[in-house]
């Protein structure tokens, strides 16, 4: 964490002077969330209390003196201010922190109009590239005739898809860097056709643990009508990792109507370092139609369809497939004055191979004027049912309630709960006090605050 | 209407109020505070010369839209502001003492320079008797194929300053339908700079940042129409999602986050499980070095799991979900289930069918993974 927070001082040093000078547009955004919150975590028969402390930032400055210059960064810590006794009672990591460059018509580099460029602990995203943390480098370059090229690489800094087991140690990954890159060549026509092919390799450890060449399209004929598709090819393998594609449709404006096609290799999804990459050929498949009526201006109504299909060969059984199903509404609906409310009622069924789980939710956000301030009301309670016992249980009820104060028109304060029961977590219950502070800040006297409620 | 306004040369009424509702270009959403104003560009024109209300737009070549819309002390000129009783004239819902937010649309409009190139006010603008007079749309901007490549090529930043800010609405190609929390990731892998122009990257790191604070649904618990996909008790379904759809799970959690929890819950032999299972006849725990079911006795592997011919035979088992086996017990190269899974071993080889057509003989030869079975290339394909 320190060694991620020392560049940030610096960016930020940097930056001060520079967006003093700011130009057009040139700015700083912020959100602060400082949370206090308390809750029993179970721990073998028993369980512990905890009362930890967090905080988050996010900051964004823009056109820091150099018009198309900005930095972001997202960060947060923890303490737990009850079981100070704990090696784990601090935690904390810097979520994204980069500075991006994209020359503007007449500012330095306009000749390279066209070009983004981040440098920084970022995520990329670029075809057959999981959404990847890394910290590393990416640029872009669209040129005016719609050619697109991409290219990225960096150490992998996020924790998600690291804490694997690796080669040649037990636990412990403590070998060779860990390190992603990736390019893309496609076309950008937004309005009609935008599609690409490219490639991505991922070591872990030093050995690859997947190289896949992707494929991807979009075509949009009509206004109404868009269709998009994705493929990703296990290199090493030669098998269809992913395929997923999209068609969806908008006959009259308040119906939306989206058909989908997902297959997945899940075995693929194991990095190939991996014993496990070895004993499994399975493929998951699901094609699904969710559809949405805005019938009148505020009220909306969805519902989904998904059904599944499992194979695997030299399964010693026959493996089923299962149904996914949601219904849903949405109204809004406003108090007095500028503030939404909303209602949601939904109800799901989702089925596994061994189980399956029936859900119904109800929440409301309700907006209370009261002392010429919009005060947010939030009440959120759930219900879910499992066909099959886990725990000699089958029933989940868990509720939650907030009150969202507005202090100033850039500070609120929420405060509530949850509770409820499940056949994992026995009984539950947990307080939150949230404090919330955004704004935004111009050169020039050009800024302002934003209201924090939300 | 548009001879009317001709004469009453209402260009620069249009271009403000488009500057308030320009969010056309893409539809606007967010709160919708000018929907609480009472007011007729149509009524005002009849006694009021534009410039009167919004003086030295036709000068604006660059500045922030919105920058013209007349404050208060505009309409002084003409109606009692201060006077109780009054307010509801103007202002919807003023008795409830709901502050009005300046709606800020974050758009740069050269006005001047748009003047210069010989567009009018109905050019761009809808008629000055609408209560509106909105921008119709990204339409307008692309009518004299002045912005339509600007469009295509997503160069959003030319007019908007900031489409965070600006309360706008993903519109066409980039529009977010039904089920979108579960297909966005297709759209964001096409085409980031799509994203980009709406959402930082800390607006993705708020649900997949690798070591996210909480939940996103904990964060924003006040968001409760927003699709986040762990949201409220994520914990009693979680298995039956981790069932139906394994590889969902798998792109974003590694095994040290199942197993973490197991442990505290007594699931999967508490963390332990170095060790091989029992060579056979059907013994219910997965692992010889803790209890069978973990330290709270909870049992993990059913009957008959490792009794080949069982109906819970884990072998069928890791052949159609493999990632529910390895939630808890991979291990790397040295894994327990190596121990039996060696080639002459046991348990048989454990490659799957066809894995000789799609393996490489180097690969077997040289990766650490392969090797801790084929030593020195031991039964390596020539």
């Amino acid at each position: 964490m320190n060694s991620a927070i020392r560049p940030l001082t610096l960016i930020l040093l940097l930056a001060a002077p520079a967006h003093a000078a700011g130009g057009q547009g040139a700015g700083v955004s912020w959100e602060t969330r400082s949370f206090l919150s308390g809750f029993l975590r179970p721990a073998g028969q028993g369980s512990t209390r905890h009362l930890p402390f967090h905080q988050l930032v996010q900051l964004s400055a823009r056109d820091l003196g150099v018009p198309g210059l900005s930095v972001h960064t997202q960060l947060w810590g923890m303490v737990d201010m009850l079981d100070l006794q704990e090696e784990e009672r601090f935690a904390g990591d810097v979520n994204t922190l980069y500075l991006s460059f994209s020359p503007q018509e007449g500012g330095p580099g306009a000749l390279l109009h066209g070009l983004e460029l981040t440098v920084g602990r970022q995520f990329v995203a670029m075809g057959a590239t999981l959404l990847e943390q890394v910290d590393g480098a990416r640029a872009r370059y669209l040129h005016g005739s719609g050619l697109e090229l991409g290219l990225f690489g960096g150490a992998i800094s996020g924790i998600r898809l690291l804490d694997q087991a690796w080669p040649d140690t037990d636990d412990d990954h403590d070998g060779a860097p860990d390190s992603v890159v990736g390019a893309r060549v496609g076309y950008v026509d937004l309005g009609f056709l935008s599609g690409g092919v490219s490639l991505s390799h991922r070591w872990f450890d030093g050995e690859t643990a997947h190289m896949d060449l992707g494929a991807d399209l979009s075509f949009t004929p009509h206004d109404k009508v868009s269709i998009s598709g994705l493929a990703t090819l296990a290199l090493g393998e030669v098998r269809l990792k992913e395929a997923r594609a999209t068609a969806a449709v908008y006959p009259v404006r308040p119906v939306s109507i989206i058909a989908g096609f997902h297959f997945t290799s899940p075995d693929l999804w194991i990095p190939r370092t991996s014993i496990f990459s070895v004993f499994s050929n399975e493929t998951h498949m699901e094609a699904s139609l969710a559809a949405r009526w805005q019938a009148m201006r505020r009220l909306s109504l969805d519902a989904s369809y998904g059904r599944r299909f499992y194979d695997a060969d030299g399964a010693d059984e026959a493996v089923e497939g299962g149904n996914r199903a949601t219904l849903a509404g949405t109204w809004g609906f406003s108090v007095g004055g500028a503030q939404r409310g909303s209602a949601v009622l939904e109800v799901t069924r989702l089925e596994s191979r061994d189980n399956a789980a029936n859900r119904a939710r109800l929440a409301t956000r309700v907006p209370v004027p009261l002392l010429g301030r919009a005060f947010l009301l939030v009440a959120d309670l759930e219900l879910t049912l499992l066909d099959e016992l886990v725990r000699d249980s089958r029933l989940a009820l868990r509720g939650a309630g907030y009150l969202v104060a507005p202090v100033t028109s850039s500070l609120s304060v929420m405060a509530g709960g949850r509770g409820g029961f499940s056949p994992l977590f026995t009984r539950e219950g947990a307080f939150l006090v949230r404090l919330t502070w955004t704004g935004h800040w111009a050169p020039g006297g050009g800024g302002s605050s934003k209201g924090g409620a939300l | 209407m548009r001879a009317a306004s001709a004469a009453l040369n209402p260009w620069p009424l249009g271009l403000c109020a488009a500057a308030l509702l320009a969010g056309g270009c893409l539809r606007g959403s967010g709160d919708d505070s000018s929907g609480q104003l009472i007011f007729s560009h149509a009524v005002h024109a009849e006694e009021a010369e534009c410039s009167d209300c919004h003086g030295g737009v036709e000068a604006s070549d660059g500045g922030t839209a919105g920058a013209f819309i007349p404050k208060k002390q505009t309409c002084a000129g003409c109606h009692e502001v201060e006077e109780k009783g009054e307010c509801a004239k103007c202002h919807k819902g003023a008795r409830d003492g709901i502050r009005f937010a300046r709606r800020d649309r974050a758009l740069r409009f050269d006005h001047a320079g748009h003047i210069k190139r010989g567009a009018s006010c109905a050019s761009c603008h809808e008629e000055a008797g609408q209560g509106r007079m909105a921008v119709a749309g990204h339409e307008t901007c692309n009518t004299a194929a002045c912005h339509a490549r600007d469009h295509a090529r997503l160069r959003c930043s030319g007019c908007h300053e900031n489409l965070q800010r600006g309360g706008a609405r993903a519109a066409g190609a980039l529009r977010h339908g039904p089920g979108f929390a579960r297909s966005h990731g297709i759209k964001a892998k096409q085409n980031t700079r799509a994203c980009a122009q709406c959402h930082d990257q800390t607006y993705c790191a708020d649900c997949h940042a690798g070591t996210g604070a909480m939940k996103a649904s904990v964060v924003f618990p006040e968001q409760v129409e927003t699709g986040f996909i762990h949201r409220g008790d994520y914990l009693s379904r979680h298995a039956v999602e981790a069932r139906s759809a394994p590889a969902t799970c798998r792109k974003c959690h590694g095994q040290q986050h199942c197993r973490s929890c197991h442990a505290l819950q007594g699931v999967g032999g508490g963390g332990g499980g170095g060790a091989p299972p029992p060579a056979a006849g059907g013994g219910a725990g997965g692992g010889a070095g803790p209890p069978p079911g973990g330290p709270t006795g909870r049992k993990v592997h059913p009957a008959g799991w490792v009794t080949r011919g069982s109906a819970k035979f884990h072998g069928a088992a890791a052949r159609t979900d493999i990632n529910r086996c390895a939630s808890c017990h991979d291990r790397g190269g040295k894994s327990n289930c190596v121990s039996c899974h060696t080639v002459g071993g046991m348990g048989g080889k454990p490659h799957p069918p066809g894995w000789a057509n799609r393996d490489r003989a180097d690969a077997c030869r040289s990766k650490p993974m392969c090797q801790t079975c084929h030593a020195a290339g031991s039964g390596c394909p020539l």
